[in-house]
Formats: structure tokens, sequence, C-alpha cells
């Protein structure tokens, strides 16, 4: 683990020396770019460790194209974003990692941007640091409506939950995590599409939480696996969620 | 003949139990429904005896909501069991995970890994 460096006057935090940060990708039937993404993330320096966890995908991943050092676990069925994020999670805790950059597999996340990302870590301005897309081109279809609306009431209830201290865009799946918050969020069960949860437990927790704007790459490959009915069920299990956490506050 | 099918349910779900293909626990709910629906309903006056206390009108519909209340509970009961299960399982992969990730990381260690 790094050494700490001097306090932050503001934020009581401390700078953090990163020399180890585990980028985890996890993957569900997106294979065809692993490779690509192990490679760049090779040559992003030696500090960074890459673990892919397939989500049960029905399509076999080749290891043998990974970079070597990166890592692979495949789960035995499709459990949800969630579970594979404690598999991450719990890696990094074990293994010392200082932080944790997650971004997804298709692509759309810019791996340059990941020491950007990792900065505010660095100078012990925050726990958790998200990407959020300034380029998203919302459709006129349903579809796009619908996944606007729903959206938007994710995010307005996740901003009034945790007092405005959760991130504007809160289906960001690219972030990176200090291992405070990492230990601190581990301990709840993370759901099947887990940001929005995970952006209201570290409001909530109050860990500090920097938005970084990015123009984020279209989807290389594939498009999202969130269906009508999965995002039907994402709704549902936030709600639930919310209602757990407001009547756990109430006790 | 009514006798002989309940009598046969229970025979079959005494089989089901003696082979380890049902649970014992996860059977009584089942078993309660067969007696619910067959010995019980026999007794016209437990029908009528039901149906006054659960304010029911048509005695005999007492019968079929009960053993409905009954369904739904074995329902109930075996939605807690899948969880649990689901819980246990996601918990044996959390620790398959770490086993077979620290034996990547062994690897990694001393190969390419700048810090160990």
């Amino acid at each position: 683990m790094a050494a700490a460096g001097r306090a932050d006057s503001g934020s009581g935090m401390t700078n953090r020396r990163l020399d180890r940060v585990l980028v985890f990708i996890p993957t569900y039937n997106d294979v065809e770019l692993l490779a690509e993404l192990s490679a760049e993330l090779q040559r992003l320096g030696a500090m960074y460790r890459t673990l892919i966890v397939d989500d049960g995908s029905s399509v076999r991943v080749d290891i043998s194209t990974l970079t070597p050092g990166t890592m692979y676990f495949r789960l035995p069925t499709n459990f949800g974003v969630g579970i594979a994020t404690h598999v991450a999670f719990d890696h990094a805790l074990r293994h010392g990692y200082q932080a944790v950059v997650r971004l997804d597999a298709d692509g759309q996340h810019p791996i340059e941007h990941i020491p950007e990302l990792l900065e505010p870590i660095q100078n012990g301005e925050a726990d958790l640091v998200v990407g959020i897309r300034m380029n998203r081109h919302e459709g006129t279809s349903i579809r796009a409506v619908a996944a606007s609306l729903v959206r938007r009431y994710l995010s307005l209830v996740a901003r009034l939950m945790t007092r405005a201290r959760a991130p504007k865009d809160v289906n960001s799946g690219f972030f990176a995590m200090s291992t405070n918050a990492i230990s601190k969020i581990n301990r709840v069960a993370l759901e099947r599409y887990p940001e929005p949860q995970l952006y209201v437990l570290a409001g909530r927790q109050k860990l500090s939480i920097v938005e970084i704007p990015m123009r984020q790459q279209s989807r290389r490959h594939r498009s999202s696996t969130i269906t009508l009915g999965r995002a039907l069920g994402m709704f549902y299990r936030f709600n639930i969620f919310v209602l757990g956490e407001l009547l756990q506050r109430s006790k | 003949m009514k006798l002989v099918i309940v009598l046969a349910l229970a025979g079959m779900l005494l089989i089901l139990v003696r082979r380890n293909i049902l649970q014992v626990d996860l059977s009584f709910p089942l078993f309660a429904a067969v007696i619910m629906l067959g010995f019980a309903s026999m007794s016209e006056q437990f029908i009528d005896w039901l149906a006054a206390r659960l304010d029911i009108l048509d005695a005999p519909r007492a019968i079929i909501l009960v053993a409905i209340a009954i369904l739904l509970g074995i329902v109930a009961f075996l939605t807690v069991a899948i969880s649990r299960i689901r819980y246990r399982q996601i918990m044996l992969v959390r620790f398959l995970a770490q086993v077979e990730l620290d034996a990547q990381e062994r690897v990694n260690i001393g190969t390419s890994n700048p810090v160990s």
C-alpha cells in the first residue's frame, strides 16, 4: 500500500500515491473487444492490473488472446453486474489494491481518461470519481424516451436521498473508487444493475464524490443489454432499495 | 372415490419424501392442503363452522379458499427457500472467485507486477 502523504486541509483526506489499481471489466456476451481492451490497459502503465469478470456469457472468451497478467473469472451463470462487482471488490480488498476502476466491455468508456479519473483519489479529494457522459444523444423512440424518463427519475431520487451528493448521471458505469469507499460499499448486496445503488450508498455514507465530464465513445460492439423488461426490473429494484434505505433511516 | 384420491395423493407425497425427492420440511404444507381439501371437506359441520368463522356466505367455498391460502403459503415458503439457496450460491461463487483469482494473482507476482 502506498504511504499517506500530506493531509488535505479542505476535506480532511490525505494524498495517496497510487501504485496498484485494479481495472475491472464486467462482461456479458461482450467478448469481441476484451483482448483489445486488455492490451490498451497494459499500455496505460504498470500500476494497472486488469480483471475481467465474465457474468456467465454464453459465448466463451478466448483467454489466450488476453494480455499476459490479465486476470479472468467466469461466473457459472448470469448473476448480474452486482455480483461481478462484488467479485472485483473482494479481490481488490484482499490484495491491497488502492483503487478500482470500472469500465464497460463494449468499448464506450475512454481508457485514456482513466488517469484523469484517478487524479482526485490520488490527490485525496475524492473517494469516488464518476465519469459523466457529456455527449449523450437522447433518441425519439418510445424506448429512448422511456429510458430517459427512468434515468431522470433515478437521478432525482438519488440526489434527494443523498442531499445532492450523488452524481447527476447515476447510470454511469465508468467510475473509480478508493479502497475506503469499496470497504464501505462492499458490505451491501449489490443489485443486477448496481450503479444507482452504488452512488446512493456512497452519498449516504458521506463519501466524497467527484464528477468528471467526458466525451464517451459510442459502443464499438453490440447494443445495451437493458431491454424494456430489464429496465422495469431495474426501476422496481431501485425503488425497493430506496424504500429499504428510508426504513432503515427511520429506525 | 374421494377418499381414494386423497389417500393416493397423500401416498404419493409420502413416497416422494421417502425417496428424498421432496424434503420433509417442504412437504408439510402440501400434506396440510391435501388434508384440508380431502378429509376436512367430508365433514359438513366443519365446513359450516369454518364458513361462519370466515364470514363466507356459501359454506363449500370456505374449503377452496383455505386450500388456496395454504397453496399461497407453499409458494411463499418455496420462494423464501429458493432465495436462501440463491444467497448461498452467491456466497459460494464469491468464495470460488477469491480462490481462483488468488491463484492468478500469485502467478502475476514475480512476473509483471511491479509492486509485489
